[in-house]
């Protein structure tokens, strides 16, 4: 199947957020326009502070846009209310987080099996399986028993990918997923995204780094809340540098 | 900086954060608004010196029973006993009695007390004004109360000497009575007592005192049990009931039956300030682990010794002193609220019952006790975080969680004591009590010798009185009787059938008493208007007479000990709780006014008061009034008083096991209270603390409702068990939790089924908010700022 035909899991169409502080408006996302598809692979790429993980909270559910419309899998997110955006994450939506966020108190297959807690669908005996098999498949089933304490940060963003994976989700969500490695277990956790995606999952991941962008099929370029296509982003980033280059310049030589 | 300028900060800093400080304050204040209600109560009744200045050498000597402690003596037995060489000084006083007093426009019934010249000096009182009376034998002179000065002469210092009309007798004030003297009741006057020696009165009526030399008592006890040995025959006593006689000192008569309820009080006021102690040790804990930093950063600075603990023992002495200044006011306001509440009996002062230096002392120790002991596990869980000692990592979670399960359990024993009380309550107040309460008006009337000298007179004057009083608008019956449904009233010895002497509750009333007292007939008929003084003798008696004296029923015979006229019984009406619903039913005998023999007459008239009792459909205060206006009519020199509708007095009936439930009922209130808030601040922090977990939930699909419930989930298996262990500790107390003489039905299943949803209930709503606030935690913004 051609990739441009296969069912969209997440549209945006004209998506802008706001946010207030205080009698303050700050419009932090600006008319995106975006389209992810099943299967598909897309990173999403911009400097500090343009937007990339409201872009991503407002993907997952997690938020609402001030503007626009975001379909999920087809269905308007608008009319939904907070416990059906909760299920439809629960069901269709996993994360990865940049601090892991696992929970120290909870074991490694206690952290796993969390999603699955709030299903009434999932029977005990099948969850225990599916922990079994989403440890397995990152290769953390032999530490199934440990804390979070006792893990190092790679195994801790594995078990958290686990996590992502145990309810089967349509998408998983990835927020900076190697910001908090160095760089070996940064590239053992790419690697594990990139197996899974050529396994046929969906991910959407936000990341800083050209390295990883590389590994997805395309990249969303992101710059003060606008989307802009690569030459664009280019263009305005060197005239950024070089501005700030001026500026630091005629700092120095007044 | 000095440990002086640490202080001088936390003292500056401590207005700029108010909130914390006054929270834990108020909370603190609850406990010690309880303990300064209990203690005054317990200072007042237990503690504070009798106004007898010579109390502690003071006997009191005569008869008792088996139920009351209480020692009676007649004028013959006080007559025989004499003055051994033990005795310093000896007094008597006769029981109080209602005197009709007029001074110019003031006019009333009047409790008053006749004394012998030796009674006030044996008790060592001394007069605030005047002189002791009676000042000189057989002078016309009285005392007045401190309060009647008061209220009758506005505390004028040349009351001494004025006249007062005293049942129609002109009588002289010679003194006034110290503020705080009562003796067992509360009196207006007090007038001379003459007695006859080598009289033969046996009737007990007074209570005889004898100032002792120290360690005499058991000596002058055996005395008098000799005397009453050597004179059973002439005292008319069985040799088995000399046992009854001999002395007991006087201070160990005060307060009877208070101690356990005060206790009680006592124990449940300390368990809410050990709960409200536990609630602050919550906030004071969480200061600390705002503190740790700084604690932390004063120790690697080389602070030693107890400095860095300055700021939170600093915090506990103001958080005390707060307290006390919020809760010692709201303390003194429960006192004056539950005023009603406490008997009379209580009291051996007649001074008021307000928190005294003592208890104020008595708090502020506690408080400060409580407050300090609050600050330690702050001070705890600095020293675990600042000197390298391996703290468990979720130590502070665990002491909030468990300081909320011990909360649960004292509120939960406190609310099992207060459930079975108002179980008790809410029990004997579905008995029947007898007699409709409904509809009618009783007035206290006393017609005096002086004026209606012989029965004849008097029953002209009430036979006259009802006349009238029927062609009251909305009156349907009237009647007149010495004793009421509820309430003490007058005993006279009976003989049962085999010849035993039976003392019973003995009314004397006109036609028209029982209908209009509402009593319920069960068998035979009314006292009749043809009942007169030379037709058959008749009476009527009640069921308990029935059940404990002779079972015969109409047309048995009542007898009484003196061999006078013998009764036939023509009517049987139900038992009414006289003694109040948890007392046993008295045998009682009603007699007709115009039957009764003189001698009869002259004694019952001269303790009890007759009472007007009007019955029908519109009877209210106007009718009242309008009775009021038609004795003031008929006979000027009468008062009368008391006028109150009969349900007030069905109301006295259970005025024991209201008290025990409202009492034992605030503290529980105030254990419940300070529990939920216990809940509401450990799930609060624990919400705050969590945050990231709940935004991570809400993130992997847990729905808001999930998320409330995973808070109110938490919250319960914390307290469950807590309810469990106060229901365990309730059980193992209920042989030891008395209230008077009644044991409270702790194992009842009721206790049970109303505690654990109350509990359960209380904590739900108690978590709520931060159960609200857990569910309303947005997990995008909270992971992102992680």
């Amino acid at each position: 199947m051609q990739a441009h035909t296969r069912p969209s899991i997440i549209e945006m169409h004209g998506i802008g957020k706001v946010f207030q502080a205080g009698s303050m408006e700050c419009q932090v996302l600006t008319d995106i326009h975006l389209t992810v598809r099943q299967g598909e692979f897309v990173s999403i790429a911009g400097p500090s502070g343009c937007g990339k993980t409201t872009l991503l909270s407002l993907m997952g559910l997690l938020d609402v846009p001030s503007h626009g419309e975001l379909r999920f899998r087809g269905e308007s997110v608008h009319a939904m209310g907070r416990a059906e955006r909760a299920r439809l994450r629960n069901r269709h939506i996993g994360f990865v987080f940049q601090a892991f966020n696992l929970i120290d108190d909870l074991s490694v297959a206690e952290n796993v099996a969390l999603p699955l807690s709030f299903r009434k669908d999932v029977m005990a005996r099948d969850r225990a399986r599916r922990v079994v098999e989403a440890l397995g498949s990152v290769g953390m089933a032999h530490r199934m028993r440990h804390y979070p304490a006792q893990l190092s940060g790679g195994q801790q963003q594995r078990v958290a990918v686990a996590r992502a994976l145990v309810g089967d989700p349509s998408i998983l969500l990835a927020d900076e997923p190697t910001g908090n490695l160095d760089l070996h277990n940064g590239e053992t956790v790419m690697a594990l995204l990139n197996r899974l995606h050529v396994d046929g999952r969906t991910i959407c991941m936000v990341t800083h780094d050209d390295r990883f962008n590389a590994m997805a099929d395309r990249t969303v370029r992101l710059l003060d809340g606008r989307v802009v296509d690569e030459s664009t982003f280019r263009q305005l980033q060197s005239e950024a540098d070089s501005g700030l280059a001026a500026r630091r310049h005629s700092a120095s030589f007044p | 900086m000095s440990r002086i300028t640490d202080i001088v900060r936390f003292w500056r800093a401590s207005p700029r954060q108010p909130g914390s400080l006054l929270l834990a304050s108020a909370t603190l204040a609850i406990g010690v608004a309880a303990l300064a209600g209990a203690f005054t109560l317990m200072e007042a009744v237990l503690l504070r010196p009798p106004p007898w200045p010579n109390h502690a050498n003071v006997a009191v000597y005569g008869g008792r029973t088996a139920d009351d402690p209480m020692r009676a003596a007649s004028p013959s037995l006080y007559d025989m006993v004499g003055s051994p060489e033990s005795v310093r000084s000896r007094g008597a006083a006769r029981m109080p009695e209602a005197m009709n007093v007029v001074y110019g426009r003031h006019r009333g019934l009047l409790r008053t007390q006749r004394v012998d010249v030796g009674f006030l000096p044996t008790l060592g009182i001394v007069p605030a004004l005047g002189e002791r009376v009676p000042s000189r034998m057989g002078g016309a002179e009285v005392m007045v109360s401190n309060a009647l000065w008061h209220r009758w002469f506005d505390a004028d210092a040349m009351a001494v000497g004025r006249v007062l009309l005293v049942d129609g007798q002109p009588m002289r004030i010679s003194g006034v009575l110290p503020a705080d003297y009562r003796f067992f009741a509360d009196v207006d006057l007090i007038l001379p007592l003459v007695l006859p020696s080598n009289t033969t009165d046996r009737v007990e009526n007074m209570t005889a005192v004898a100032l002792l030399a120290p360690g005499s008592i058991t000596a002058f006890s055996e005395s008098v049990m000799d005397t009453v040995g050597r004179n059973a025959a002439r005292l008319h006593l069985e040799p088995a009931d000399t046992r009854w006689y001999g002395a007991t000192p006087l201070d160990t008569l005060t307060a009877p039956g208070a101690r356990a309820t005060i206790w009680l009080c006592v124990g449940c006021a300390l368990l809410v300030l050990i709960v409200a102690a536990m609630n602050v040790s919550n906030l004071m804990l969480t200061r600390a682990l705002d503190r740790t930093q700084e604690t932390s950063l004063l120790f690697a600075l080389g602070a030693t010794g107890w400095r860095p603990w300055i700021p939170a023992l600093s915090a506990a002495v103001v958080t005390a002193l707060l307290a006390a200044v919020i809760g010692m006011p709201v303390g003194a306001l429960l006192v004056m609220a539950f005023r009603p509440l406490v008997p009379d009996s209580w009291l051996a002062s007649a001074g008021p019952l307000a928190p005294g230096s003592g208890v104020l002392v008595a708090v502020l120790v506690s408080v400060l006790l409580a407050a300090l002991l609050a600050t330690g596990s702050a001070v705890a869980h600095q020293h675990f975080a600042t000197t390298g000692y391996p703290a468990p990592a979720f130590a502070p979670r665990r002491v909030y969680s468990a300081m909320a399960l011990v909360q649960t359990a004292l509120a939960t024993l406190l609310l099992c004591v207060s459930t079975a009380a108002a179980l008790r309550w809410w029990r004997l107040d579905q008995l029947p009590l007898g007699f409709d309460h409904a509809n009618a008006l009783v007035m206290e009337v006393r017609a005096p010798p002086a004026w209606y000298a012989g029965r004849e007179a008097t029953e002209r004057l009430a036979t006259s009185l009802r006349a009238k009083a029927l062609r009251l608008p909305g009156v349907e019956t009237m009647g007149w009787s010495t004793q009421l449904p509820v309430g003490d009233g007058f005993v006279m010895p009976f003989l049962r059938p085999g010849g035993a002497v039976v003392r019973l509750q003995y009314a004397v009333v006109t036609p028209g008493a029982l209908e209009s007292l509402g009593l319920e007939k069960t068998r035979g008929r009314w006292l009749e208007d043809g009942d007169r003084g030379d037709s058959e003798r008749v009476v009527v008696v009640n069921q308990a007479y029935l059940e404990q004296v002779d079972g015969y029923g109409v047309g048995g015979m009542v007898r009484p000990a003196s061999g006078r006229h013998a009764a036939r019984i023509v009517g049987v009406v139900a038992n009414t709780p006289l003694a109040g619903v948890s007392a046993e039913a008295e045998p009682a005998v009603f007699v007709p006014l115009a039957q009764i023999d003189h001698l009869s007459f002259a004694t019952v008239r001269q303790w009890t008061s007759m009472y007007a009792v009007l019955r029908g459909p519109s009877v209210g205060p106007a009718t009242g009034d309008a009775f009021a206006r038609i004795v003031q009519d008929m006979a000027p020199s009468l008062a009368p008083a008391n006028a109150r509708a009969l349900d007030q007095v069905a109301q006295m009936a259970y005025a024991e096991p209201r008290r025990d439930a409202v009492l034992l009922s605030s503290f529980a209130g105030f254990a419940l209270a300070l529990a939920c808030v216990g809940h509401y601040s450990v799930q609060a922090v624990e919400v705050i603390s969590r945050r990231r977990m709940f935004a991570l939930r809400g993130a992997l699909g847990a729905t808001p409702a999930a998320l409330m419930a995973q808070v109110l989930r938490r919250a319960l298996v914390w307290a469950l068990p807590g309810v469990a262990a106060g229901l365990l500790a309730a059980l193992a107390a209920h042989r030891w939790l008395f209230v008077t003489d009644t044991a409270l039905g702790m194992s009842d299943p009721w206790v049970f089924a109303t505690v654990v949803p109350m509990m359960t209930v209380a904590t739900i709503a108690a978590v709520l908010l931060p159960a609200w606030r857990a569910a309303a935690v947005e997990p995008w913004r909270v992971l992102r700022s992680d």
